[in-house]
């Protein structure tokens, strides 16, 4: 028997290991091993004031800080029945775009691109394609700014609160923005169409079902309905939808769908899911590539780039709206603490995340529930690899090709290991 | 000699991975790091690591066997290792809140009975990095800034990390008491004994209220008045300028807050506040995210208006009242009014050490003065009026209930929950309907600016005639400044260091016009400002008033000046002659 | 008008030209080359205090090295300055720790607070006695603590801009608490003369650092019962 390990796998968030077993040339076993250590997020904020969830949850991860921030936020507005102004919504909104461009631009230029193109890491890249990195460094710069003005920081946004913000953007600061968004469509039109000029893997995967949220009207990233392929659910529904285990090779969990299938969330998810919602020039390009609806894994990079084209329009829809209304010096809404339970879901870059908190009648932790948009792709991934190898040894690749592939597909679902590492409660 | 690039790492243990994400944050900067420096391991962004480094940059905590190798590791293959962010230089940072209850009830609540591999089993005890290995700097923050992520590494660059170790200091009071005013005090144990105020007054005021003293059988130097006395005893003009040099903030200026919270929460006082754009610029300097300063003075005045004010003035018409009024004497050749009243420091500069100068002062044509003449007379004396100002030198002043500072303001706007960013632009802008229309159109016509061109306009006005302005310096801080319209010449001296006032006493008789200005760059450089003062701020906020003064004046030209004149003959004006 | 002869000087191994009559300090400011100064105001720049001794530098090479305030060496042809070394860093460290150790930290009634240049040479010169109050804006009645809050800033270690503060967001702690026994003594009293419950700063401190000594002498130094 043979075993192949890739090593901590590069240009990923967090820290993860894949291990194949070989019998001769057939593919034993594979293992999608998280080495990220446990966190115990969960039991460590039990007893702590409702004030502080959002702080402290949104420290599961960097990348994605802001959608913890906001689905914490959500969770506890909705435990204790909090109504925020319209104005409050609307920057939310905002923040949650500028962190999907961030996250994305990241992911496309940072870590996959380099596999497209061909090179170890985006800084190598500098000779050959300088004005793509520049391009690259432009457009993370942009989603970073978002969330600095609306949210304070590009890492732990602290303005962001229960409530709504402790201080607020200028209209000044808005219309900058505005106009640096609109310059931006440019290069985000470019970034699309520079991944579909470059040759990646198939991998066929129709064995799987689909999950995103439903929004409301546009194409956002909140939303009080999950949507499993085709079927509508209440958002408190979702731990039977997502059933989780524990597996001892890793420190992340996995979920399962009700029909025993993995569960694969992400840009590939809502791109199949809620496609009419799009936006006019991301529709364009969304029916332009001719991917879509896609069911290979490695469209996630193109997915994403096409979910930029949509939140670079969103974002100067929503800054539109709020300049014709006028920003208000507006307190944040009161909270009244009461015993209860409340469920915060946002769609964050990776796939949908939901927090549920259940707070005593002085508004302290009782208990507390994150699944990450990771922790459910990590058993898609695993098959997805299976899938893969397979395929690999059938045709006869030798060792090194196949960790090298391995790793692409990785990096293609953008997996942060660190959020599904902190993991969850095993008893529904 | 070609030098070696010094090679760098980037690592991150259990985390959030907020340190290895916050260096790509620095976007372009990176790209150019990457050049100066060897970036040889950086998992998150290349995937060739190598080792050795010379600074390795470890961020998380030790969670598990795993990290814990790796961290070995690193250690023995890096030259400097540095704690890299809060998870890294102090116990996990959020992740202690774990250890309040024991770790086996923890993991079976989350895990259950499934068991994990040894190495990734999550370790009962958080302990310090420092305890594992050795750790050459520490580099704090959640996450840590962008900024101080660039510094640093610019700093390692430069020279190899010294440890920033918490040294035993410990903090020395003399239990000396503060040297009290009404206007400000000093607190000497704030003191650090650099000599900017004694250096100021005794050298550019010429006054030495303030010197090193010594206190307590000689051992103790502090700074203070002679004798502790206060400062209006000692000779003090108010001027401030101490006030803004001090570096530390030894010197407070007295707090009206409480006073004016007072006036507005009364239901039934008429309040008036008289605002003058100056102070609003260090406010702006300092806090404003605002890029126009037209719109941030609109801005405060709305919020003026929100917290509960009747009415807002503009205190540059005082300014306006009392240059006409000193500029048409000047034409007249009047010797009571040779020396210009319109500060109030120089006017205390005066009245305190040069008596023999009093004669050609005249007090009551200060500007406070003079608006407050006509404000009386339109809201009537039960009303309550608050002067915001950058001149401490008003702190004493009777002539209004109370007087606030810039940093004042901005305290009671915050107070009052007012963001004066997102306030709205106040549409009117300051109210106008106390002055008389030919009042109005010479105020429009003509925008403050260094006295003596101001002056020229004034008597330009008068004289129906153009003019032109010379100026010689005749030592540092003294200038000459000849003024020539039609037949008519008129000299003024022009003091800025107030010390070398004694040497032209017997020569005022060579002088049409004195006038001496005590704090640095004159009312932007006031004490009543954010301090500390630089150049630099200074200037700043003269050419926010440059430009706010733009855009509220009227075109000059001789169709203005005539109807401008033609006004002033008909209506007068409501000044003292 | 005759030429005035410059000098020649030699700065960090650069040859530039002064002016004479100019001290070392003068030709650093023109030239941009940082020293640290505190005493030396540039709105009188005609004085040369020499009071705070930050500017020293190392003037001479080989054995004949000595040390003199950049603001009282006056240039001289042939003069060799040195702005920075490993013993310059330590000899200013002590000059900083010393400026400090005479100076009441009560920063959130201080009108520099924000603007303070501690905040500069403590980081330069890795000093670690300064907490977030020293570089937050906000003080006397706009302080948080004055309107109820509970925040950590007189507790924290310094470096992060104030940047929570600033925004309206009470200081969580995350950079650390400093464990300088005056410190958390100025802390105490702070808290108790803005009417902070002690227990609820006790419960704030464990968020971020929950196993850290500070809270142990906080709670001894408060009189707080477990």
């Amino acid at each position: 028997m043979k075993t192949i390990n890739t090593g901590l796998v590069a240009r990923i968030e967090g820290h993860g290991n894949v291990r194949i077993e070989l019998e001769g040339d057939d593919l034993r076993r594979i293992e999608m091993q998280v080495v990220e250590g446990s966190r115990f997020f969960e039991t460590l904020i039990k007893g702590r004031p409702w004030y502080e969830v959002p702080s402290i949850l949104m420290r599961i991860c960097s990348i994605c800080t802001a959608d913890h921030n906001l689905a914490a936020i959500r969770g506890v507005e909705n435990a204790f029945n909090v109504e925020v102004s319209a104005q409050t919504s609307l920057l939310r909104e905002l923040l949650m775009h500028g962190s999907i461009m961030e996250s994305h631009f990241l992911h496309i230029f940072f870590l996959a691109l380099p596999d497209l193109l061909g090179f170890p890491s985006a800084l190598h890249m500098k000779k050959y394609y300088p004005e793509e990195l520049e391009r690259g460094f432009r457009l993370k710069k942009l989603g970073n700014d978002v969330q600095r003005v609306i949210g304070g920081r590009a890492i732990h946004p602290e303005k962001s609160k229960v409530g709504g913000f402790t201080s607020l953007p200028t209209e000044t600061q808005l219309a900058n923005l505005k106009r640096r968004l609109m310059d931006a469509m440019t290069d985000a039109k470019l970034t699309v169409e520079l991944i579909l000029t470059r040759d990646y893997m198939e991998i066929c995967r129709d064995d799987n079902v689909h999950s995103s949220l439903m929004p409301g009207a546009n194409y956002d990233y909140f939303g009080d309905r999950i949507l499993l392929d085709n079927t509508v659910h209440e958002v408190s529904r979702y731990r039977e939808l997502l059933r989780e285990e524990s597996v001892g090779y890793s420190t992340a969990k996995r979920c399962i769908s009700p029909s025993g299938a993995p569960i694969m969330v992400g840009s590939i998810a809502r791109l199949n899911l809620i496609w009419d919602k799009l936006p006019p020039t991301a529709k364009e390009f969304y029916t332009m590539s001719g991917k879509f609806p896609s069911r290979n894994p490695m469209d996630n990079t193109l997915a994403q780039a096409i979910e930029c084209i949509a939140s670079i329009e969103r974002c100067v829809e929503i800054i539109d709206e709020l300049l014709s209304r006028g920003m208000k010096n507006e307190k944040s809404a009161e909270v009244k603490t009461k015993e209860g339970r409340g469920i915060g879901a946002v769609e964050a870059p990776r796939g949908t995340l939901y927090h549920e908190f259940e707070f005593d009648a002085q508004g302290r932790v009782r208990m507390c529930n994150v699944i990450t948009p990771t922790a459910i792709n990590t058993y898609d991934m695993e098959i997805s690899l299976r899938v893969l190898v397979e395929s690999m040894l059938r045709e006869g690749f030798d060792e090194q090709e196949i960790k090298k592939r391995a790793e692409m597909l990785i990096r293609a679902y953008d997996p942060c290991l660190s959020c599904s590492a902190h993991v969850v409660r095993i008893r529904g | 000699m070609k030098e070696e690039k010094i090679k760098i790492g980037i690592f991150g243990l259990t985390c959030c991975a907020g340190e290895e994400l916050n260096v790509t944050n620095l976007e372009e900067e990176l790209a150019d790091i990457a050049e100066i420096v060897d970036l040889r391991h950086y998992l998150m962004v290349q995937s060739i690591n190598e080792f050795p480094v010379d600074i390795a940059l470890v961020a998380g905590f030790v969670a598990t066997k795993e990290d814990e190798m790796r961290l070995k590791e690193i250690r023995k293959n890096s030259r400097y290792l540095i704690a890299f962010g809060s998870c890294a230089s102090s116990c996990g940072g959020v992740h202690g809140l774990r250890m309040k209850e024991p770790l086996s009830a923890q993991y079976r609540e989350v895990y259950g009975d499934v068991k994990m591999n040894g190495e990734i089993a999550p370790l009962s005890e958080i302990r310090p990095i420092d305890s594992y290995v050795e750790v050459d700097y520490y580099i704090r923050g959640c996450p840590v800034p962008e900024e101080e992520i660039l510094y640093y590494i610019f700093k390692f660059i430069r020279a190899p990390p010294v440890k920033n170790e918490l040294l035993p200091v410990n903090i020395q009071t003399e239990g000396y008491g503060k040297i009290r005013g009404d206007a400000f005090s000093l607190d000497p144990e704030k003191c650090v004994l650099c000599r900017r105020c004694v250096n100021i007054c005794q050298k550019h005021i010429g006054q030495g209220v303030i010197d090193f003293i010594s206190r307590g059988g000689g051992a103790k130097v502090v700074v203070s008045t002679f004798f502790g006395e206060s400062f209006e005893n000692a000779g003090c003009i108010l001027c401030g300028q101490c006030i803004t040099s001090c570096p530390v903030g030894a010197y407070q200026v007295r707090s009206d807050v409480e006073r004016v919270k007072n006036i507005l929460a009364n239901p039934d006082n008429f309040t008036v506040a008289i605002l003058d754009p100056m102070s609003c610029t260090s406010m702006m300097q300092h806090f404003s995210r605002e890029e126009d300063f037209y719109t941030y003075v609109r801005r405060v005045i709305a919020s003026l208006r929100k917290i509960g004010f009747d009415k807002v003035i503009s205190f540059t018409e005082g300014y306006h009242l009392s240059l006409i009024h000193q500029a048409r004497h000047i034409m007249k050749g009047d010797e009571h009014e040779k020396i210009a009243a319109w500060c109030p420091a120089a006017q205390n500069l005066i009245k305190k050490s040069y008596r023999e100068l009093i004669r050609y002062i005249t007090f009551d044509t200060d500007p406070l003065y003079m608006l407050m003449r006509i404000l009386r007379e339109t809201f009537g004396p039960r009303a309550k009026y608050v002067l915001i100002t950058p001149c401490v030198a008003y702190k004493n002043t009777d002539e209004v209930d109370a007087v606030l500072t810039a940093p004042e303001l901005r305290r009671l706007l915050s107070y009052s929950g007012i963001d004066v960013d997102i306030e709205k632009p106040d549409r009117a802008g300051f109210d106008r309907e106390c002055f008389h229309a030919g009042e109005m159109e010479i105020m429009n016509t003509y925008p403050l600016g260094p006295m003596s061109e101001s002056l020229l306009w004034y008597l330009t006005l008068f004289m129906r005639e153009e003019g032109e302005v010379k100026r010689i310096q005749i030592e540092k801080g003294v200038e000459e400044i000849v003024m020539r319209i039609g037949e008519t010449t008129k000299k003024a001296l022009f003091i800025t260091v107030p010390a070398k006032l004694k040497k032209y006493v017997v020569r005022m008789g060579d002088y049409d016009y004195v006038e001496i200005v005590p704090c640095f760059g004159g009312c932007a450089g006031g004490g009543g400002h954010y301090p500390p003062a630089t150049p630099e701020k200074i200037e700043e906020r003269r050419k926010m008033i440059e430009k706010y003064n733009e855009r509220i004046i009227s075109k000059l030209n001789r169709w203005a000046m005539s109807r401008a004149y033609e006004l002033m003959a008909r209506e007068g004006f409501r000044c003292p002659v | 008008m005759s030429r005035i002869r410059k000098v020649k000087i030699k700065i960090d191994d650069y040859q530039v030209l002064a002016d004479p009559g100019e001290t070392v300090l003068d030709v650093c400011r023109r030239l941009n080359v940082h020293i640290p100064t505190m005493c030396y105001n540039p709105l009188m720049d005609g004085e040369r205090p020499g009071s705070c001794r930050l500017c020293i530098v190392a003037i001479g090479k080989g054995d004949r090295i000595y040390f003199r305030e950049a603001c009282k060496t006056p240039v001289r042809s042939g003069l060799e300055v040195h702005t920075y070394s490993k013993e310059i860093h330590l000899l200013r460290r002590d000059i900083v720790e010393f400026l400090l150790a005479r100076h009441r930290r009560n920063c959130w009634d201080c009108p520099v607070s924000g603007n303070c240049p501690f905040v500069e040479l403590c980081r330069d010169y890795d000093v670690e006695l300064l907490t977030v109050c020293a570089e937050c804006p906000l003080h006397g009645e706009d302080c948080l603590l004055s309107k109820g809050e509970v925040c950590l800033g007189p507790l924290t270690y310094f470096g992060c801009g104030a940047s929570c503060t600033r925004q309206g967001q009470w200081c969580f702690g995350c950079r650390g608490l400093v464990p300088h026994q005056d410190i958390i003594k100025s802390a105490v009293e702070v808290y108790r003369e803005k009417n902070i419950p002690l227990e609820a700063v006790v419960e704030r401190m464990e968020l971020f650092s929950y196993s850290s000594e500070v809270i142990e002498k906080f709670k001894k130094f408060a009189g707080v019962k477990e």
